[in-house]
């Protein structure tokens, strides 16, 4: 009799040990689905500090000649002791935005549609909130980048606000003043979410934004009370999840639906329209010099198109997505100066491209995928990669310089 | 374990993945609608395995009194070489009659994938962060049109399907999770072999009522949409298996519903053999008991006398080294 219940408990154990793996299995393979990730977030620098947001959600900076991890600058923070303990907001998918001795970002966290997001201005001289009133929390998804405007707004892209389902997006207006600042200045709804950067024509006090139903909004961002913040709207064919580029009065941006657009801002009305192939997710690079707009996608395509009518000049392929806008520059050799693209991979590795015809004539070795954009900081290429390490690179041969790991500032190089 | 995630991702996510955003976007643009007609295809393309299953199901029943008889034959007989006997015995059973014993747990084994395979498609069709939307990329076909409707609506009924059934609406949050959990016992209940002993009954009544159970708790911590497929898969697996089993009445609470008039007669007559086979088997192992106890303490005394003779040993060695 003893034997049968001790059988027959193995039984019911290993049954209920193998539906207590799958499950396992199954919940922790979707953790990383469901969690933010963050790590696109490029750096950017003063010329004295290089800031960039780490895989936790932190502002954190490094100094831009020494590349000395900063302990006491980083936010935000919690205190332990007299120490400063980071506390991240989870994910920050921007590049920082520098201006009045602060620095702006966004991050955010979900459990499920419940969202946690702040939008910061940290002081440079002491990293401490710059805004005299206080934090700015937001309860919304802040995925796109900040955008400062001349008139002091700082505009932020969201998803929908507190847990409500409609609208599903704002464009938000913060004072960026550190004494009026944090307060919301004004804010229009949305048909979606915004993923991407907007784009700012400070000429005509116009914001442009894309949202994930797959409308560009044209907003109004002069000052005062307006009744109508929303100057007019373009439908595009796929959701807008990446960024909007203003350039000499044209807009560019791409879509899921594997477009490529050019609008004419004052007509309001279609340039051209490419198509990409694959979803376009990484801003368009506008080459005056050669006429040219380079755009890529998800699927690893390079394109060169005219950028007036749109002409395929040529393409090329490269292996992993590409998330992170390409780098247009100058690599310097034997006194030989040549333009080239940084392109950076999904999968691993930032490709040097020769833009007269596509060809790869060059790689900076990451050992990691890479999603953030390549930067050009005093004569060296930083890349952030997305195991959280800030690398940099001589531009010329591509060799490794340096790499500091962006969550507690050790050195990896 | 590389190979094994490739066959996973190219052999079971991406067909998913592409055949849900493909229903997506030719059901009106409508993800729920897309789960319902997925869940009937996947049941529909399981419904030979649910024959070969039931008809597995029928002859093991059939050959329970003459394995009633093996076990019975070697019923006091504990040594390797009768265990062994009636193992080889029960197999050539088995093979007579073209039955494998674990043969039922195929639908079972393979459901499982397909529900944790759909599990993850649900999530990854329906991104809520930027990463999640970029890897949704890869996961397409090239010629799949639904790539480009992404993001997809989530909403049904007016619910979030990528929401966890715990946010979703009151009263649903907690009706989902039972209305799964008793679709499953049903279904459970009707895939089950009429036990023919109290033991096998008693463990068939455990199973009955465990897996229920625990679909249901877990089905609270589940994405909507999987919470909806699993209810339907249910549902759809008692019409299938209703009409594929020979319209079987199903016994909940010692009542019978449904079935033919002749089903039903049959099972009350297997209901009224098992309770009679149980009486004998009860009246037996009372006969038995006595022999049983004697049997133990010879067992008993047994294991003292060889440790006595192990421990006398190990001295007379330790003297020798001395």
């Amino acid at each position: 009799m003893r034997s049968m219940l001790g059988a027959r408990r193995l039984r019911l154990g290993m049954l209920a040990s193998i539906i207590a793996i799958l499950s396992t299995v199954a919940l922790t393979g979707c953790l990383n689905d469901l969690t933010p990730q963050g790590r696109w977030s490029a750096p950017v620098s003063d010329g004295n500090f290089i800031y960039v947001g780490n895989l936790d959600g932190v502002l954190v900076r490094i100094d831009a000649v020494s590349h000395a991890f900063d302990v006491n600058w980083l936010y935000p923070y919690e205190l332990d002791g007299v120490r400063k303990k980071p506390k991240g907001l989870g994910a920050i998918y921007g590049a920082p935005v520098l201006a009045n001795g602060a620095v702006y970002a966004a991050g955010y966290t979900c459990a499920g549609s419940n969202c946690e997001g702040e939008v910061l201005a940290v002081s440079t001289e002491n990293g401490e909130i710059a805004w005299n009133s206080g934090r700015a929390p937001l309860e919304t998804k802040l995925v796109g980048q900040v955008e400062l405007t001349i008139n002091n707004f700082l505009l932020v892209g969201t998803g929908p606000l507190g847990g409500d389902r409609e609208p599903p997006g704002y464009l938000i207006a913060f004072s960026s003043d550190p004494i009026a600042g944090r307060r919301i200045q004004w804010r229009v709804a949305l048909d979606g979410e915004v993923l991407g950067d907007i784009a700012v024509d400070n000429s005509t006090n116009t914001a442009y934004v894309g949202t994930a139903s797959g409308t560009l909004y044209a907003i109004d961002i002069s000052e005062g009370d307006l009744s109508e913040r929303v100057k007019w709207q373009y439908s595009a064919d796929g959701a807008i999840t990446g960024n909007i580029v203003f350039h000499s009065g044209a807009i560019y941006f791409g879509d899921l639906a594997s477009n490529f657009y050019r609008l004419n801002p004052r007509s309001q009305s279609l340039d051209w329209q490419f198509d990409a192939e694959a979803w376009v997710w990484a801003e368009g690079i506008p080459d005056d010099e050669k006429g040219t707009i380079y755009v890529s996608t998800l699927g690893g395509h390079i394109y060169a198109l005219n950028i007036s009518t749109g002409d395929l000049t040529w393409s090329t392929r490269i292996e992993g997505q590409i998330i992170g806008t390409p780098l247009l520059f100058d690599r310097v050799r034997n006194e030989f100066s040549q333009r080239v693209l940084a392109v950076p991979s999904g999968e691993e590795d930032v490709h040097v491209l020769n833009v007269n015809d596509g060809q790869i004539i060059g790689t900076f070795p990451t050992d990691s995928a890479v999603k953030s954009s390549p930067v050009l900081i005093n004569d060296f290429i930083y890349i952030h990669t997305l195991d959280g390490e800030l690398k940099w690179y001589s531009p010329s041969d591509q060799t490794l310089q340096g790499c500091v790991a962006l969550k507690d500032g050790g050195r990896c190089d | 374990m590389e190979l094994l995630g490739l066959l996973w991702d190219q052999g079971i996510m991406r067909p998913m993945i592409n055949a849900l955003a493909l229903l997506y976007h030719y059901m009106f643009l409508n993800y729920g609608l897309s789960i319902i007609v997925f869940t009937v295809i996947v049941r529909v393309l399981m419904i030979p395995l649910t024959i070969r299953q039931t008809r597995q199901m029928k002859k093991l029943q059939a050959l329970q009194p003459r394995m009633k008889a093996i076990q019975d034959k070697y019923k006091d007989k504990k040594d390797t070489e009768s265990r062994r006997a009636q193992s080889s015995e029960s197999m050539a059973l088995y093979r007579e009659a073209g039955v494998n014993p674990i043969g039922c747990l195929g639908p079972m084994v393979i459901q499982m994938p397909i529900w944790i395979g759909f599990y993850r498609a649900i999530i990854r069709t329906m991104p809520t962060t930027p990463e999640g939307m970029a890897n949704l990329s890869a996961s397409f076909y090239a010629w799949n049109p639904a790539s480009a409707d992404v993001p997809f609506s989530r909403l049904f009924l007016g619910i979030d399907l990528a929401d966890t059934v715990s946010q979703v609406y009151l009263p649903l949050n907690f009706v989902l999770p039972v209305l799964v959990g008793a679709s499953m016992f049903i279904t459970t209940k009707m895939s089950s072999t009429i036990a023919m002993d109290e033991r096998q009954q008693s463990q068939q009544r455990i199973m009955q009522w465990m897996m229920p159970v625990m679909i249901g708790v877990f089905t609270y911590q589940f994405p909507a949409g999987l919470g909806i497929y699993i209810l339907l898969s249910n549902i759809v697996g008692v019409f299938i298996q209703y009409f594929v089993g020979g319209k079987q009445p199903i016994e909940l609470f010692g009542k019978l519903y449904l079935g033919t008039a002749e089903t039903r007669a049959e099972a009350i007559a297997a209901k009224a053999e098992l309770a009679e086979r149980n009486q004998d088997n009860d009246d037996s192992d009372e006969e038995e008991t006595t022999d049983d106890d004697s049997t133990s303490i010879h067992r008993q005394e047994r294991t003292r006398g060889n440790r006595r003779r192990a421990r006398n040993s190990r001295r007379r060695a330790r003297r020798r080294r001395h």
